[in-house]
């Protein structure tokens, strides 16, 4: 950090901010946004979220148990013709679903991206190759039918971001009422590490002519497979 | 920033255009009807609002204070931050990054910050290639155009304007632009490689979260998200008002941010990025800089147009406002286009430099009952055409016309006097109340309205009856 140049902003900033007319700004900070309390049944959240992510044209698919939500996955790569797939790595329900799948004669790039030098190019090429990204998540929310990612060790960011189709596995009690609920729930969630993303729907765009198409640049499919 | 030619004359020509009406009704009563849905759906939308506004007050009033908090948190993760006072300062940053490490390739996500600054330019002289990735912004850097919006920025561009322009100069074939999804398609193409390609991601940032040091990009596309992941470096280009103190700050400023903009309830990404990839992740940059840009905004920051700083740039202000509807963003001339624009143009880079601005306002207020965080855009505007008058920038007729009614208004027997003059005289003109047509200069106002005709007697002789009769 360039010292001097660092100081001569604060000293401008303090006696701005001291001078500037702010209305509102002599009151503290006003502290965590208070909602009406919500206790909400997993029915109705888990209801909730599939019409939110839905009128998204997301896909949610609900399993019984771990092997119900494993055929579903199945399906879905059947569905696209899937060779190869990336996925996390550190997760229980994905990592049932990936032995499966590989059990099927499917190949699971690896998720790891080299640091640096021509290694970081080619693992890149390679992995954007998969035609298929599973993923856990760490929470869905009911209110706006997202997901919540961290990334992590074994975490990556790719696997929900390089192939064209993107498929969530949770477990039904991860799913809360909001983005407020999460962070309540989960205080260090948005900074435990280096990434944390919030995926509402499949990527889209209405650049052009305010028409919407998807799949710019992230997946144009997401599919959240819940189970429980 | 080039005034000519002058705002009324682009305004005339865009109100004239009437492909351009016929987009911009379509995509500001879009956005509108979607942001009036979206909010009211929302539980307790009022409250949020006030409670957005006084977060964002606070911050400012402690800018200072959060910026250092927010930079040492970026540095102990093994960021690096740089404070630039200007835009040259802030240019000069990414350029001594990028050519030190010989990078050939920069690919952008949407910053209107970088814009500002005009980056792309001094990057490309340093023989360093720049692509934007955002679909409009694409569109935009590829016709060598500008944006004519915050939100949407080539909503003055047609499907068949994009398909020649990719087929003129990207060479692509004629089932690449059959339709929308197709063209689409082949940018994402194209763009991915880039993406996979690039040595440095450069990107904007929505908010800098200072208890974390997180930095929060939200697109649509996903552009944001590839930009800070999949380059070995990352730069992120931060107006020092972009602040918010907690990550439960953040969320509240997210649950306004996409329903105040397009009406979506959050966009499909919010990217959170809290320093560069650690030890045992897979992914990520390795390096992260965050460059702090000032340019302007202390100085604002220290007057009375500060209140301009709570904006978070969801664009309602644009959609909602009769003047920007009828003559588009680049009617204005300036990186910021409509209300938002017309007090922080003038504000981060003098009056002189966009003495029209302020003038471009029925000042009706639909901008501040739309703001998420309440922004009293009419107040500034007026306190701007003030100050521009005291500067004595406005057009001639107005400051003399001010000065005679200062002459008249002081001189209580001149000024009746010239009221009975106006009632007698205007008399033979008025029809029921009206009039529709007045001698020049006055024309001017009376060839597109009618005129209210003056009262027979003036309120003072009423007034002054009134108090006799009693
Ligand atoms: S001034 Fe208010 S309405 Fe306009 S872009 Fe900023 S936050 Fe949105």
């Amino acid at each position: 950090m360039n010292t001097t140049e660092r100081e001569r902003m604060r000293a401008a900033l303090d006696r701005a901010s001291a001078a500037g007319f702010l209305p509102e700004a002599a009151a503290p900070h006003p502290g965590r946004f208070v909602q009406a309390a919500d206790t909400v049944a997993p029915a109705v959240l888990i209801e909730r979220f599939a019409h939110e992510l839905e009128s998204l044209a997301g896909h949610v698919h609900r399993a019984p148990d771990v092997e119900a939500a494993v055929a579903i996955v199945k399906r879905i790569a059947d569905d696209h013709g899937t060779r190869s797939f990336l996925a996390w790595r550190d997760d229980d329900l994905v990592r049932e679903a990936s032995s499966s799948l590989e059990r099927d004669g499917l190949v699971q790039k690896p998720q790891n991206v080299a640091l640096a030098g021509p290694e970081r190019v080619s693992s890149l090429a390679e992995i954007g190759t998969c035609a298929l990204g599973i993923t856990g998540a760490d929470f869905g929310l009911a209110d706006t039918g997202s997901v919540v990612l961290g990334c992590g060790p074994g975490r990556g960011r790719l696997a929900s971001l390089l192939p064209p189709v993107h498929v969530v596995m949770i477990r039904l009690e991860r799913i809360v009422a909001s983005l407020a609920h999460a962070l309540a729930a989960d205080p260090t969630l948005a900074s435990r590490g280096s990434n944390l993303v919030v995926i509402t729907g499949p990527s889209r765009t209405a650049d052009i002519e305010f028409t919407l198409s998807r799949g710019v640049h992230g997946p144009r499919e997401i599919h959240v497979v819940v189970v429980g | 920033m080039s005034q000519a030619p002058a705002f009324d004359r682009r305004a005339a020509a865009a109100a004239a255009d009437a492909k351009l009406g016929e987009a911009l009704r379509f995509t500001t009563g879009r956005l509108q009807a979607g942001r009036a849905a979206a909010l009211a759906e929302l539980p307790d939308a009022d409250a949020l609002r006030d409670h957005a506004r006084r977060v964002r007050a606070h911050t400012l009033r402690h800018l200072g204070r959060y910026l250092d908090q927010f930079a040492v948190q970026v540095e102990a993760l093994g960021g690096t931050v740089h404070w630039a006072t200007t835009a040259a300062d802030a240019v000069a940053v990414v350029v001594e990054i990028a050519t030190r490490r010989a990078a050939r390739l920069v690919v952008k996500s949407k910053s209107m910050l970088s814009e500002e600054i005009e980056l792309n330019h001094a990057l490309e002289q340093a023989g360093i290639r720049v692509v934007e990735t955002d679909l409009g912004e694409f569109i935009v850097q590829l016709a060598r155009d500008r944006p004519s919006h915050i939100i949407t920025p080539i909503v003055h561009w047609t499907r068949e304007d994009v398909a020649v322009l990719f087929r003129q100069r990207l060479g692509a074939a004629e089932q690449d632009v059959a339709d929308i999804p197709a063209m689409t398609a082949f940018a994402r193409r194209l763009l991915r490689r880039e993406f996979l390609a690039a040595d440095i991601g450069v990107s904007g940032v929505n908010f800098g979260v200072a208890s974390t040091g997180s930095i929060v990009t939200v697109t649509n596309e996903g552009n944001g998200r590839l930009t800070t992941t999949t380059p070995p470096l990352h730069v992120a280009l931060m107006g020092i008002e972009r602040i918010v103190p907690t990550v439960d700050d953040l969320e509240v400023m997210l649950r306004l941010l996409a329903r105040s903009a397009t009406g979506q309830k959050l966009s499909v990404y919010t990217n959170i990025v809290t320093g560069p990839r650690r030890d045992g992740e897979v992914d990520g940059p390795r390096e992260l800089h965050v460059v702090l840009v000032d340019n302007g905004r202390s100085t604002l920051l220290a007057g009375e147009l500060a209140e301009i700083l709570y904006c978070i740039r969801c664009g309602a202000c644009l959609n909602i406002c009769p003047v920007y509807q009828r003559v588009g963003g680049h009617t204005y001339d300036s990186v910021y286009p409509g209300p938002l624009g017309s007090v922080l143009t003038p504000g981060l880079h003098g009056l002189a430099a966009a003495p029209d601005l302020p003038q471009a306002s029925t000042l009706c207020g639909a901008c501040r009952d739309v703001c998420p965080v309440r922004i009293d855009i009419p107040r500034m505007l007026v306190a701007l055409r003030t100050s521009s008058v005291q500067q004595g920038l406005g057009p001639g007729w107005i400051r003399l016309g001010v000065k005679a009614h200062a002459w008249l208004a002081s001189r209580p027997r001149a000024y009746r006097a010239a009221l009975r003059a106006v009632g007698v005289a205007s008399a033979p003109l008025a029809r029921q109340g009206w009039m529709a047509r007045l001698p020049w200069p006055l024309s001017g106002w009376t060839a597109h309205r009618d005129f209210p005709a003056p009262a027979r007697r003036p309120f003072s002789a009423l007034w002054a009856e009134r108090r006799r009769a009693r």
